[in-house]
């Protein structure tokens, strides 16, 4: 909410500088999110009413214009301005004064005519356009009736002032009105001083009695149901009439920070931000039997609201509806049939009190955001400004000749019920905020944000004000007192608690603990957003993602089924900026859904492209490759103690041949392989792009417990061969075949060579093993190790038909 | 050469400072306390000096002995160790080692997460698709409630959205287990924000939540204060200001004493020297009935701040997008 400063000071005296003013509000929960100070910029600009216009001899664009300044005079001036006529009255800076921008004004001829000065727009008076009606900003400003002749511009439109963007939490729809901050000024004004709030500080009218009305219109009011609306008071306003209101009035709505629109609008919209109360405008005579009629609608009732939308409210919206209908969505907005237009001579203005919840219902529920509904959601004053406002609204009439007269105002739920007192026991309070107050500290406190108490003992009975609808049950009254004291001159301990140690999830701690080894083997972890496209992962033929029912784009209208598209986005933006190579792992959830129902899952995403190691002077450059995956996956399973095999895997997001699913037992952990082109191509890869997937939880459920076993404390033989086989031949047949045969005494296989092409014959690769032996109780003889080695040689030879290329000790 | 005992200590002095390698030092060494050595020499005298003086002067010249022999192995053990063997030029770089890092939000997300630990906080987690249940109506945001308007949610089917803060794996504990409660969730949230410099539509939150007999909201300083001074600095202090969460009362919003200017005001500030964290407060009444517990014996206070939020006033970071761009010119600084 935005409201300037010259407001409030018309509402209360206060001597707080705006700085301090801002610093204290925020002290008891009122925000000022910013400040804008304006000053007079121009000098010499003065408010004349034009007695004569007529064309410049030569120059057909110009206007001859005579100007009435008052006590200070007349003069002339020449103008190309359009909208200036004999009678209107508007500001003119005179010569040796200054527009906003710095302009200096002088006398200037226009052909043989002299000019002593320049009528201004808002823009040279440096004016609020934003407060300003579009005819406001067409030309020439013209002031309205009232605004006096002769005087100085910034006496007569109030210019230098400061506004406040206020921004209040939701619990504080007291505080959204000009009366509302007036009153938290007040209680900052009531604990500065150590004195009782009083609203007989506040400058704002305030009557406490309906106003006094002919009573020679008809028109009659029903509440239904009070518990959704507690009262409701219409006034009927006879022989209306049209037009701008008042210079004084529009002067009010700058300093309000409304954009003036009509009478009527103007003075609705001036109730709503001085007094936080929401008013509607009907046509009394479009209102059918001129009956208003407070219920809830009827399935397939509809009504077509101001802004000419059909709307269709739900069965059970709180509506007004008169003889014939709906006429308006109670507190949020009045239907296009009933509204004041120009032929409209008699108004009946609503004040009501509607139930919060129901006005928020509608208003979300028809997707209509208006000022009223935004107030009654929060909560108006059903006491005070029910009582008050119609008599405002009347008296505002009067003030602006909106028409000749009140007459009749009918109402429904009045009185407002009082509230009733609550009991609050001191230790309670103190108990709950550790604080070591007694009941008179209490009442003390209260009394500054008047709220009524009284001590028995050590329990205070209070009463809220009919403004603090937000204080109903006891905690809240802890609340005041906490701010009344100051949030900060609470002591502060830590709890004392019973000793014990904090824990976390095992699936947590192996979040980590991944984390940790794959920092350690050298990749960078990303956090990517979990959003991705739909169609592009249909389009990788992954199984259908949960839909975002309201996404913020359509690039992001799904939750990843996958950490691929994440990861694949990071990559392309690191390589699109001249890396060589980005190798990244992400840990984070995916989703599934089937049917009605949702899935998440922790998955560990891992992405290499480019080169995996950089080179310098010590260092050759390793690119990334499958092999470098598989590695990091082999460490990582290896370290977490999870055994594992590997099968070729049908995962669509990896090409055909070059890709595996690792399982553990019967558990499938995760696939590896080469992104496919196309999916890579999808997300913006141009290149080979190796990308594992693992579960997390699956990798949890495998991890095995640890147990010591047996080593050998002698030192073992090392024995290589290298053997011919068939290129068909798999590297983990060959190692099957060697760990068969080496026996109980082989500890290790190692292969060091995989090597295809050159000088070896087509179809033929040779593969090189390294094989390690070892006794737990006793060293080695080379002659028995040299035996092992001949059977497996044998056994290789028999069994593949691999020729044995060479030994080697 | 030198006879008496201090002119042999004060020439054998002279004599190791200007020895220039260890061959000169032995040399030195044979020219002292060889056969034909000065030191030698004097050990000789010692049997054919009288009985009253052989006793002093023997000892005498033992200790000069013992400290020449001392003296040069000093020397020798310098002189060995300040040889110049190599010319290595070390402005070469070392051999590239693995340059893995953890992602910023994960290393202060883990700091926050230790030093909870350390206080005997347990560290809950929940699923990110939640019940519009347990994310608003459980906390006392009931539907067409203003608060809601806070929190603009992500829906995927009726009643299901994505949870828009770590709240409600507080209902969730409440529900599963009895007080005393003592935990924190750290995790992905999700709010319908418009992107820009301060917001993206998924940001990570802590949560804390302390129930028992007798917790107060002189607790709730006392626990902020050592969460700030554990990730912050032990000088960073605490400020509450009124604010509302529909599930605390009394509600607060949580300042901190400025981290980059120490309180004294700076851009990072705006000058207040104050910035403000998270929200925190006294758990809501409504909130402990819901998952049934007896408010007249068990209260608590709860907290939620965001991570990011901490990260970019801890590294002065301006610009929320970056956690999620992943450059490796942003995630290798930390």
């Amino acid at each position: 909410m935005r409201v300037k400063l010259s407001a409030l000071h018309a509402a209360i005296d206060f001597d707080y500088t705006p700085e301090k003013l801002v610093t204290k509000l925020g002290d008891i929960g009122i925000e000022i999110e910013s400040t804008e100070r304006t000053d007079v910029m121009f000098k010499d600009v003065f408010v004349a009413r034009i007695t004569c216009t007529a064309l410049h001899p030569t120059h057909h664009k110009l206007q001859l214009i005579d100007l009435d300044l008052g006590p200070r005079g007349t003069t002339s001036v020449c103008t190309a301005a359009t909208n200036v006529r004999e009678g209107d009255i508007i500001p003119v800076a005179i010569p040796g004064g200054k527009t906003a921008d710095g302009t200096a004004i002088a006398t200037r001829m226009f052909g043989t005519v002299e000019s002593f000065g320049m009528l201004c727009s808002w823009k040279e008076l440096g004016l609020d356009g934003d407060l300003l009606s579009s005819e406001e900003k067409e030309g020439i400003l013209h002031l309205g009736s009232g605004a006096i002749v002769g005087s100085p511009f910034e006496e007569a439109w109030p210019v230098a002032d400061t506004a406040f963007e206020v921004s209040v939490t939701p619990d504080r729809g007291d505080a959204l009105s000009v009366l509302g901050l007036a009153r938290w000024i007040e209680v900052l004004k009531a604990r500065d001083t150590d004195q009782p709030f009083d609203m007989g500080d506040i400058k704002l009218p305030l009557p406490s009695s309906l106003p006094r009305a002919r009573n020679d219109g008809d028109l009659s009011v029903t509440i239904e149901d009070q518990s959704l609306c507690s009262s409701y008071i219409g006034v009927l306003v006879q022989d209306v009439a049209s037009g701008p209101s008042s210079h004084a009035f529009r002067t009010q709505l700058y300093q309000l920070c409304v954009r003036p629109v009509s009478r009527i609008v103007d003075m609705t919209n001036l109730c709503l931000k001085q007094y936080g109360q929401p008013t509607h405008a009907f046509d009394y005579d479009r209102l059918q039997e001129h009956r208003i009629i407070v219920r809830t609608s009827l399935p397939g009732e509809t009504i077509v609201t101001l802004d000419g939308m059909l709307r269709s409210p739900e069965s059970g919206t709180l509506i007004i509806a008169d003889a014939a209908g709906p006429v308006a969505v109670a507190g949020v907005m009045g239907g296009l049939a009933s509204s004041v237009t120009a032929a409209t001579t008699r108004i009946v203005f609503e004040i009501a009190h509607f139930d919060p919840r129901a006005v928020a219902r509608a208003s979300r529920h028809l997707g209509i955001k208006s000022d009223a509904a935004y107030l009654y959601e929060r909560g108006t004053d059903p006491g005070l400004t029910v009582r008050a406002v119609p008599s405002v609204l009347s008296a505002l009439v009067r003030e602006q000749c909106l028409g000749s007269y009140v007459s009749r105002v009918a109402s429904a739920g009045i009185p407002v019920p009082a509230k009733l007192p609550l009991s609050l026991d001191v230790d309670q309070v103190n108990g709950y905020l550790g604080s070591n107050l007694d009941a008179t500290n209490m009442r003390t406190l209260f009394g500054y944000e008047g709220i009524v108490s009284k001590v028995t003992g050590t329990t205070l009975s209070v009463t809220p004000p009919s403004f603090r609808g937000d204080l109903t049950s006891w905690p809240e009254y802890v609340e005041e007192i906490v701010r009344m004291e100051g949030y900060d001159e609470f002591p502060s301990h830590t709890p004392n608690l019973v000793l014990r140690r904090g824990s976390e999830s095992p699936l947590k701690a192996l979040c980590k603990r991944l984390r940790q080894m794959l920092v350690g083997i050298g990749l960078v972890e990303s956090r990517t957003v979990s959003f991705v496209r739909e169609s592009s992962v249909t389009a990788m033929g992954l199984p259908p993602a949960p839909l975002v029912l309201n996404p913020l784009t359509v690039d992001w209208d799904a939750l990843r089924p996958t950490m691929a598209v994440g990861l694949a986005g990071a990559a392309v933006r690191n390589l699109s900026r001249g890396r060589e190579g980005f190798a990244s792992f992400e840990i984070g959830k995916t989703f599934s859904v089937h049917g009605q129902s949702f899935d998440e899952e922790t998955r560990l995403g891992l992405l290499l492209a480019g080169k995996w190691q950089d080179a310098n002077w010590t260092t050759p450059t390793t690119p990334a490759s499958i092999f470098v995956l598989k590695g990091i996956i082999e460490s990582v399973l290896r370290d977490l103690h999870v055994p594992f095999g590997v099968v070729s895997s049908d995962s669509p997001l990896l090409e055909n041949g070059a890709s595996i699913l690792v399982s553990s037992e019967t558990t499938p952990l995760g696939t590896l392989g080469i992104l496919r082109h196309d999916v890579g191509a999808l997300l913006g890869l141009e290149r080979d792009t190796f990308y594992a997937e693992f579960s997390v939880d699956a990798l949890l459920e495998s991890i095995q417990p640890i147990s010591f076993k047996e080593f050998s404390r002698f030192p073992s033989l090392r024995r290589d061969i290298a053997v011919l086989v068939d290129s068909s031949m798999t590297a983990g047949q060959l190692q099957t075949i060697v760990a068969e045969h080496g026996g109980p005494l082989l500890k290790a296989i190692v292969v060091f060579d995989n090597f295809q092409g050159g000088s070896l014959p087509e179809g033929k690769k040779s593969v090189g093993f390294s094989m390690e032996f070892a006794s737990p109780d006793r060293t080695l003889f080379g002659e028995e190790v040299d035996a092992l080695v001949d059977s497996v040689e044998a056994a290789l030879a028999t069994r593949l038909g691999g020729i044995l290329r060479r030994t080697r000790v | 050469m030198p006879s008496t005992l201090d002119e042999i200590r004060t020439a054998l002095e002279q004599r190791l400072t200007a020895a220039r390698d260890a061959q000169d030092v032995r040399n030195a060494q044979i020219e002292y306390l060889g056969k034909k050595g000065a030191v030698t020499a004097l050990l000789k005298q010692i049997s054919g000096l009288a009985e009253d003086q052989r006793r002093q002067f023997g000892e005498q010249v033992n200790a000069l002995k013992q400290w020449a022999l001392q003296a040069f192995e000093q020397r020798l053990s310098n002189l060995t160790s300040t040889a110049r063997r190599y010319d290595i030029d070390f402005s070469l770089p070392g051999q590239l080692m693995p340059a893995g890092k953890k992602h910023i939000l994960t290393q202060v997300e883990e700091e926050v997460e230790s030093v909870f630990l350390s206080m005997g906080f347990d560290i809950e987690e929940g699923p990110e698709i939640e019940q519009e249940y347990y994310n608003f109506e459980a906390l006392n945001i009931p539907a067409d409630h203003p608060a809601r308007d806070m929190q603009d949610t992500f829906y995927l089917a009726p009643g299901m959205l994505l949870r828009t803060h770590t709240s409600p794996i507080q209902v969730r504990t409440m529900k599963r287990e009895h007080p005393p409660i003592r935990m924190i969730a750290t995790g992905t949230c999700y709010r319908r924000d418009a992107v820009d410099a301060s917001h993206t539509p998924m940001f990570t939150q802590v949560e804390g939540l302390v129930i028992d007999k007798g917790i107060t909201f002189a607790d709730l300083k006392g626990v902020l204060q050592e969460f700030v001074r554990g990730v912050f600095g032990s000088s960073t202090k605490v400020k509450l200001l009124p604010s509302f969460f529909p599930f605390v009362e009394p509600g607060a919003e949580t300042a901190i004493s400025c981290p980059i200017c120490g309180g004294r005001g700076c851009p990072t500030c705006k000058g207040s020297g104050w910035i403000e964290m998270g929200g925190s407060g006294m758990v809501h009444q409504n909130v402990l009935r819901e998952v049934g517990y007896d408010t007249s014996i068990y209260q608590g206070f709860a907290f939620g701040w965001g991570i990011e939020r901490i990260a970019m006033i801890k590294y002065g970071i301006r610009d929320i997008r970056m956690f999620y761009d992943n450059d490796l010119d942003f995630l290798g600084q930390f």
